[in-house]
């Protein structure tokens, strides 16, 4: 950094729109989750030509359908993490716990993202994969890692819990409540996907008719809507208090509402799905 | 190879600047060497082999039948990616993008040159200041 370029104090304590650019004031927990965001962003733009073009198809979808659905996943994911992170100082978000947390999600991410990948290329499973021994670990390797991947959502949580800025209390309440019941419920569901199947009465290869791109079945019960509604509380909840702050309504009612409705559908698509019934039958 | 060893791994902050002389090897020595072999085979092979040429797909095809040129092809290969991959690490360093996410682009680069060159510039686009009011209160 040139002193040419030195910038004037950071005027507003809170912008949520963090940034990665030259001479930015990003602290590093910020400036590696957005790194991780922008790597999934661009890796789905880059893989798009070879799902066009590629015709091989591996239990009923192309192969690079599931390197994409985890590109756009993550992207947002990352995003979603360095944009609630701002709520907490930059001493914090500088400090060990919340940089320890963002490492293990980032290398968990590599090591998803590069397994994938690779498996894809081949046209072959990365998970439900007990072919070799192998492979067999390594899908053992992508359940501890996406844990790994959740667990910054619950540290980030903790860390807004307590040193968070609490004037803008439904961001606030909506951030720790988002993070904290995604953490827990989409660990719940994907653990049971991963101890199954992702589909109940249906094979592996195939659900039949399916919902375009996200490929849940419509004919049989597959788990992973759940898991999907589940996940995204860690959206929903803090948007949900940010509007609350800013119509002054009552966040208490907006966060407690919203968590209240979205957990229950993420639980009644769950046991919808473990009697075996399709969300959105044909 | 050691020159990606020391783009991926290496530190690039020492102390007097051990790091930009480092940095030099992969950026400039190596690919300049490689960039003379691949001009001693090129220049000595090219117009060796009936047919060859780059004005179509079998020209091509057929130039690359000569094993001297095929080996060329590849140092080719070579030098271009590892001085691509060196401009990203420059430029990743520049705009913050942290380390555990330039190894995978790097890593790409060096075994599949331009998914690695693509995937980084599409980072580096979405880091472009924006023009007016948004950037504005992005910067507030």
């Amino acid at each position: 950094m040139n002193s040419q370029t030195a910038q004037p104090p950071a005027p507003a304590p809170l912008s949520l729109i963090p940034r990665l650019a030259p001479g930015s004031s990003s602290d590093h927990m910020t400036r590696l989750n957005l790194s991780l965001a922008l790597l999934m962003a661009a890796s789905f733009l880059v893989f798009l030509p070879a799902m066009i073009i590629d015709p091989r198809v591996l239990d009923s979808a192309g192969v690079w359908v599931k390197p994409q659905k985890f590109n756009i996943s993550l992207a947002l994911h990352f995003f979603t993490i360095a944009v609630l992170a701002q709520q907490v100082p930059r001493e914090v978000r500088n400090g060990p716990t919340l940089i320890l947390f963002s490492y293990i999600g980032g290398f968990s991410l590599l090591f998803e993202y590069v397994w994938v990948g690779l498996q894809a290329a081949q046209a072959k499973r990365s998970h439900f994969n007990f072919d070799s021994e192998f492979e067999g670990l390594m899908y053992l390797g992508m359940g501890i890692a996406a844990v790994g991947l959740m667990t910054i959502a619950i540290s980030l949580a903790v860390q807004i819990w307590r040193k968070g800025d609490r004037t803008r209390f439904g961001l606030w309440l909506g951030s720790i409540v988002g993070l904290t019941l995604a953490f827990f419920s989409t660990l719940y569901f994907g653990f049971e996907m991963s101890s199954t199947s992702r589909y109940v009465g249906a094979p592996l290869e195939g659900g039949g008719a399916v919902v375009p791109f996200f490929g849940w079945s419509r004919e049989y019960g597959d788990l992973r809507p759940a898991h999907f509604v589940s996940l995204h509380l860690m959206q929903t909840l803090p948007f949900a208090g940010w509007l609350a702050d800013r119509q002054s309504w009552n966040a208490m009612w907006m966060v407690g509402g919203f968590a209240a409705l979205q957990l229950a559908l993420a639980t009644a698509l769950f046991f919808q799905a473990k009697a075996g019934q399709p969300f959105w039958p044909l | 190879m050691i020159g990606w060893v020391i783009l991926i791994f290496a530190p690039r902050r020492l102390p007097y600047n051990l790091g930009t002389a480092l940095l030099s090897i992969p950026r400039f020595v190596i690919p300049f060497g490689i960039s003379l072999l691949y001009a001693g085979f090129a220049m000595a092979y090219f117009f060796s082999v009936d047919g060859g040429g780059f004005g179509s797909l079998d020209e091509v095809a057929t130039l690359l039948g000569k094993p001297e040129m095929l080996l060329a092809g590849w140092v080719h290969y070579l030098a271009f990616d590892l001085f691509i991959g060196g401009w990203i690490a420059v430029e990743a360093d520049k705009i913050g993008l942290n380390r555990i996410v330039q190894a995978p682009i790097l890593l790409a680069t060096f075994m599949l040159g331009p998914i690695g060159l693509a995937i980084f510039l599409t980072i580096k686009a979405s880091t472009l200041r924006l023009p007016g009011r948004f950037y504005v209160e992005a910067q507030a």
